[in-house]
């Protein structure tokens, strides 16, 4: 296995070997167990606790994508263009549905939003 | 493995390969924005419990672990399945794909049991938001895999029979990315709806 990402060399960017498998799939094991025990012990803030299991959650996108689905040139793009499709759908969404949830509050029900 | 550009008819079969390659690539990523709006969804009525039980009472973050590690597991066999396809060992892949199989059967039955549960207990998709967008987006997936194991036996029939063909390797190829790609939203299932709503 080799750690070259020059598109010309396929046969170890494509295909993988029993050892590149192997990495791929400790690495996603560990990366599975930190955020778990992080979250069962839960030592930390709520707010760290988030941000160290998203990472860890992103850090194994990336291993699984490298690892187990041998992304090309072609594929990156498409990747690339699905993600910034993928964070506009759920980002937007939530940032709208949150905006018309604190717009539509009843403000009994939430005394520190004083209505107009 | 040395390139076997000089026999043309091996260069038609591989410019096939990779164009099947692509266009399921192209399904794949169509498919991530389908689990991106179910993953909204969610998030948007994950607050909506009415009154009922939220994740962190609802759900056990043990028997998730082993839900996950089976579908890693079953992702790192598919993989030893592709390499032994490769080496053209047909008896390995269809021995790899097998094991593969049965991991992702374990997976559909743990999750089978936990909705059944569920739902016993009164906690059905019906009772409130929440529930509605949890079953929506962990049976989605569920369904998928379930899809995905369907046509992994039919594979290992038509490989069985026929052997290792051009067109049987395209196949497995897409299958393989699929497979992989239903990991790879298993494992943000696993962080958003069951780690966080564990906090």
């Amino acid at each position: 296995m080799s750690t070259n990402h020059d598109i010309t060399n396929q046969d170890s960017s494509q295909h993988g070997s029993v050892a590149s498998y192997s990495l791929g799939f400790l690495l996603s094991i560990l990366l599975t167990l930190v955020p778990y025990f992080l979250v069962v012990n839960h030592n930390l803030s709520k707010s760290y606790l988030i941000a160290a299991v998203v990472s860890a959650a992103i850090l194994q996108l990336w291993i699984q994508l490298r690892f187990f689905l041998h992304l090309n040139r072609g594929s990156f793009f498409s990747f690339v263009f699905t993600a910034i499709i993928v964070v506009i759908i759920v980002f937007g969404s939530l940032w709208i549905m949150h905006d018309l949830n604190y717009f539509m509050m009843d403000p009994i029900m939430n005394p520190t939003h004083q209505a107009p | 493995m040395t390139s076997t550009t000089a026999n043309p008819l091996e260069h038609s079969h591989h410019e096939a390969d990779e164009k099947t390659s692509f266009g399921f690539w192209i399904y794949i990523m169509t498919d991530c924005l389908l689990f991106a709006t179910i993953f909204a969804v969610y998030a948007v009525l994950r607050p909506s419990t009415f009154g009922g039980p939220g994740p962190k009472e609802l759900f056990s973050l043990p028997y998730v672990l082993v839900e996950t590690f089976l579908l890693l597991t079953s992702s790192f066999t598919f993989g030893l399945a592709m390499l032994a396809q490769r080496k053209g060992n047909k008896s390995q892949l269809l021995a790899w794909m097998g094991v593969t199989f049965l991991l992702g059967l374990g997976f559909i039955g743990l999750e089978v049991n936990e909705f059944a549960h569920l739902i016993a207990e009164g906690n059905g998709p019906s009772r409130n938001a929440f529930l509605s967008g949890f079953f929506g987006l962990v049976g989605t997936h569920g369904l998928h895999v379930t899809f995905g194991l369907i046509w992994m036996g039919l594979l290992m029939v038509q490989i069985s029979k026929r052997g290792v063909t051009p067109l049987l390797s395209r196949k497995l190829n897409s299958l393989s990315l699929f497979w992989h790609f239903l990991d790879i939203i298993w494992v943000f299932v696993f962080t958003f709806v069951y780690l966080i709503g564990a906090l």
